[in-house]
Order: structure tokens, then sequence, then C-alpha cells
């Protein structure tokens, strides 16, 4: 049993001027317990709408979804103790300190202040805890609205877009929060747009695209779903180990200062060998790796909503 | 449940709002009384005023038992009315003034101040974008929302029952400085708490009201904007055009309760006798006080139970 199970999830909103936009159609999930699973997804694709309806914020027109087994949104009161969460700009008091926002909070979860204490140390938000939130950076907000998510020691977390509005640094330490909240056992679902992030610390993920699922799996299942894997060659004379190449029957092509080779990565010898036996030597072999982003871009691309 | 009355407690006591307008109430009261106290002097008619006073009250005015039925033959309260200082040139402050100036001086301000918190405290979560937060730790929305209703209930019993009693206190001050006691009725502590409680328990109705329309417009503003237009502007047409519905507006019905003075028909209607001859004359009531409340209970009942309703449905963004 998934801790976030979806079943043709719909959602739609009706106009001003008459008429539906259906921002969620037909979604179906499965994320299992524990790691992080990465839900991925261009603009308006629906994520957030789909994260709404977990959490019970938005009644769904159709499907069903269950939360660490608990139906959306009747159990949800069950569940909802262990379930920390930030969807979009994490909503506080502007004129509130940081921590009596998480007082107010606390109070609601039962939370003591010693816990309030650790969640504002861990996200390195001890020293201003106690400045208005009208004063924090909007790095620093995203940082209260984690430890907000924390502050209930959760078994699952759903981070909506963590990394919005951080600096490269604040970037680098959510992503090290994300993972290590992953290695403690918790499940931690991230929706996010930046890919090169989710490559990172995802175990697991899902590519939404018009309020549809187009795949998902183990990161690597992903990648491996995108175009063929090949090798780049690097030497000194790249159009002459294209030529060579090709005339061997392997075909290449120059890609920069690299030929990109279209053989999978286990035939590198076939390259060596043949470079070599034309004189040409080569000072590196590596796979052509796919990331993430050209998965993303090549699926949602299919489905006519890339680029 | 405690623990969301605890944070909702801590919410409002934290609001910068609230603080504020406790302190805007509390300067206000002294300065204004501080300014009349100022202004009253004392005048020479004060001996005449005593002399005829004691002269009332030995009943050489209208004997005891010949004192009109409202007095319930109560001689110190015919004596307060019958018998002023103002008639005799004292100007000074009565403390025998005071339920008077409660009931049709500032309970109207103490009602508003009971609509401005309760739209502060339900539309601020609005505002600042926090209900969908709140919801995310606790998702039983009728648990939110009637949690909520009782903490403003709350704040506005507490916060317009300590206004009105700093009131009481900074006058009674004023008394000391610059006034009397003289003709105050024996039982004006027991008036007076009836009088400010009632004040504070419409108050907080009201707060209620606004905490509803906050609730359905989703902004503090927005709840301000659509209850003073409702109260000042509708209100006022309505009961001007259309006097049979007076018995049914808000306005009315929390003058009554408060005043536990019924509203009358303005017109007068005459008994006639078997021979023609009008034998008496008399005022329809239109609202009773006990009607009054019945009024008051059921928009709060009804606004409430919409805003619910609709809490419990609406989306949250």
């Amino acid at each position: 049993m998934g801790v976030i199970e979806v079943e043709g999830l719909r959602k739609e909103y009706r106009r001003l001027r008459g008429g539906k936009t259906t921002a969620v159609d037909g979604l179906d999930l499965d994320v299992p317990e524990g790691g992080v699973f990465g839900f991925l997804g261009p603009n308006g694709a629906g994520k957030t709408t789909t994260i709404r309806c977990l959490l019970g914020l938005v009644r769904p027109s159709g499907g069903r979804t269950r939360l660490m087994g608990a139906e959306v949104p009747h159990g949800l009161a069950g569940v909802m103790g262990a379930v920390g969460s930030i969807v979009e700009q994490p909503a506080l008091f502007p004129r509130f300190s940081g921590r009596r926002n998480l007082q107010i909070l606390g109070r609601v979860g039962g939370q003591d202040d010693a816990a309030i204490e650790r969640v504002l140390a861990r996200v390195g938000l001890a020293d201003r805890g106690g400045d208005a939130v009208r004063t924090y950076s909007l790095g620093m907000k995203q940082r209260l609205g984690i430890a907000a998510a924390l502050l209930k020691d959760p078994a699952l977390l759903i981070l909506d877009e963590p990394a919005n509005g951080l600096d490269p640094a604040g970037i680098v330490e959510v992503r090290e929060l994300i993972r290590s909240l992953g290695n403690e056992g918790r499940t931690v679902f991230v929706s996010s747009h930046i890919l090169s992030e989710v490559e990172q610390t995802a175990d697991r993920v899902a590519i939404v695209a018009r309020g549809r699922l187009i795949t998902s799996g183990p990161v690597s299942e992903v990648l491996s779903a995108g175009r063929a894997r090949g090798l780049l060659v690097k030497l000194a004379d790249p159009a002459a180990g294209a030529v060579a190449l090709n005339q061997a029957g392997i075909r290449s092509e120059v890609a920069g200062d690299v030929v990109r080779v279209d053989l999978p990565p286990d035939q590198g010898d076939r390259v060596t060998r043949t470079l070599a036996e034309r004189g040409l030597y080569l000072s590196e072999l590596r796979p052509d790796e796919v990331d993430l982003e050209t998965v993303f871009l090549e699926l949602t691309r299919d489905e006519g909503l890339g680029p | 449940m405690i623990g969301l009355l605890r944070a909702e407690l801590l919410r409002a006591w934290s609001r910068r709002v609230v603080r504020v307008l406790a302190i805007a109430v509390a300067v206000s009261i002294v300065v204004s009384l501080a300014i009349a106290t100022y202004n009253v002097s004392r005048h020479s008619g004060e001996t005449a005023y005593e002399a005829a006073r004691q002269d009332c009250l030995s009943g050489n005015l209208v004997p005891k038992d010949k004192l009109p039925p409202r007095y319930h033959g109560d001689l110190a309260a015919y004596c307060a009315d019958r018998v002023r200082p103002e008639y005799y040139g004292v100007s000074q402050w009565r403390w025998a003034d005071l339920p008077e100036g409660l009931t049709s001086g500032t309970s109207s301000i103490v009602v508003l101040l009971g609509v401005l918190l309760g739209a502060t405290l339900s539309g601020a979560d609005w505002t600042a974008g926090t209900m969908g937060t709140l919801l995310t730790w606790e998702p039983r929305r009728v648990r939110v929302h009637l949690v909520r209703l009782l903490v403003t209930i709350v704040a506005v019993l507490v916060f317009t029952l300590a206004t009105q009693l700093f009131l009481i206190g900074v006058y009674r001050v004023a008394i000391a400085i610059s006034g009397t006691t003289a003709g105050t009725p024996p039982n004006m502590v027991w008036h007076l708490l009836q009088i400010i409680a009632r004040v504070a328990v419409v108050a907080a109705a009201f707060g209620v009201v606004a905490h509803a329309v906050a609730t359905l417009g989703r902004s503090t503003v927005a709840a301000l904007g659509v209850l003073f237009g409702y109260l000042i502007v509708i209100e006022g047409f309505l009961a001007g055009l259309w006097t049979a519905i007076q018995p049914r507006l808000l306005i009315r019905a929390a003058e009554v309760a408060i005043s536990k003075q019924p509203l009358l028909d303005q017109h007068v209607s005459s008994q006639v006798g078997p021979n023609g001859v009008i034998v008496g004359q008399f005022q329809r009531v239109v609202l009773s006080v006990a009607g009054a409340w019945v009024v008051l209970g059921v928009w709060v009942v009804v606004l409430t139970a919409v805003a619910l309703l609709v809490f419990r449905a609406r989306d949250v963004n």
C-alpha cells in the first residue's frame, strides 16, 4: 500500500464566463513508503491542485485519493498529525515572529517549545526566530515553511516547490535536508520544476502534464525511457573520428568538441578499437547520459506540451 | 479540540489590532472624560439642589404611595428623575446618570467594537492566506469554524466588558474629582452590571455576524464594508421606507435588547368607550424585549449556519 494513492483524480474549475477548466484529468499516482518522490510537471500541469486535493483543501470533481491509507477528506483527521506540508508559498502571519507562527501551529498539534526550537535550528532560523516574518527574505520564509512542516515530526512530507525563492546555497541546503529526511525513513513527496534538484534527491519520480500522468517510476527507469543512450568520445580531431567511425559502420556525429556515437555504453571497446586501427587515439570515452530535464522535455513534447 | 482552542486564543491575543484597539479605547475614555471633567464646574446651586432633594425624599413633593406606577414605590428613583442638579444650576457629574450614559451614549460604540473584532479575527486568516496552513493541521472544518467562532465570542465579550468596566472606573474617578453620588438609587450597581452584560452580549452577537460575513467574503475589509453599508445605509432606508420590517432589523433589535425598552408603534391608538368617548390611549408594541433577543438570535444562527456550510464546502487556496 502506498502512502499516497490517487485513482482517476479529476478537478474542474468553473470559469467566470461559463465553461470549465480541467486542472487534473484522471490522474493516477502511487507513492510508496520511504524515500524521496519527485512530482514533476510544467506550469499548469496540475501539481499544486493535486497536492491541494491530497490535503483536503480542494474538493475533487472525481476520483479517489488516499493519504497514508485514509480516505480524503473524511479520514484526513486521523492521519494529518503525521503529515507535514507546504503548499506553494508558506502562508504565515507576516506581523508575527517566526517563532510565534510556529507556536500557534504547535498548539494545534500539541508540540512544545522545545520542538519549535529544534525545527528552527534545523532550518537555520534559530537566530531570527524572534523577528517578524514580514522582515524575512523569500528564502527565509520558505525555510520557516519547511520548519512548520517538520514540526509534527511527520512520517510523510508534502512539499510544493520547496526551493522556490532560495539562493544557490539555500537550494543546496534544502536538497540536503530533503535527502536526509528521505534517508531517515520518511516519505518526502516533493513537487518541483527544478529538474536537476529532483534528479539529485529523488528515488522515484512521476511526470505529469495537463493533469495526466505521463510516466512514473524509479529515476533510473524514467531516464532510460528517454531517448537511447549513446557514447561520447573526445579526441584531438573530432571530425576525423566521426568519419572513421561512420566508415566502420558505426553511426556517429560531431557534437561540439566531442563525437556522439550511437552505440550502447557497453560497446565502448568497438569504438576504441576502430579509432586505434585508423591511428586516432581518444582522450575520453563516457556514456552519453540523459538527464531528467531532457527526458522531461521529450516526454512533454510528445504530449504536445513542450517548448 | 483544546489544542485548536489554545492556538486560536494565542493567535487572537497576538493580534496587534486587538492591542491597538485596547489602547485606543482606553486613551479615548481617559482623555474625553478628563476634558469633560475639566469643563464641569461647581456652582452655588448645590445647596438649593440638596435641600430640594431632601424635600422630595421626605415625601413632600409626592407621597410615596402616590408615585407613578413605573417607579414601583421607589421614591429615590423618582427624586433622581424629578430633582436634577442642572435645574438648580449645579453642573457636575452624577453617578446616577451612568446607566443612561452607558445605554444611550456608549453602547453603540461598544457594539461597533464587537463588529470590528469579529471581522478582523475571522478575516485575518483569509487575508494572510493562513487558512490553508491551519487546515493542514486540523482538517475538520466544522470544528475549525466553531472554535474560531467561540474565540471570537470570548474575545468580544472580554473586550467589551473590560471596556465598559474601565469606562465606569474612570467615570468613578471623575465623580470623585468633580461630581456627586447624590440621588444614586440603592440598586445601582446591579443595574449597571445588567446593562454592561446586555451591551457585551449584543456586541458579541454583532461580532458573530461580522465573523460570518468575513468568512463568506474571505476578507476583513469586505466584511466591514458590507456590514457598515448594511447597518447604516440599508437598514436606515428600510426602517424609513418600510416600517413593518423594523422589528426584523438588527439595529432596532439591538437597541431594544440593550435599553430594555420595547419598540413602540409611532401611531398612538385610542381606546373608545361605549359612549364614543376616548377612555385611553396606547401605543402598540412592535418589538418586545424578548422578541428583540429572538431577532438577534435568529440573525446569529442563520448567518453562522450559512457561513459554516459555505466554509465546509468551499475550496481553500
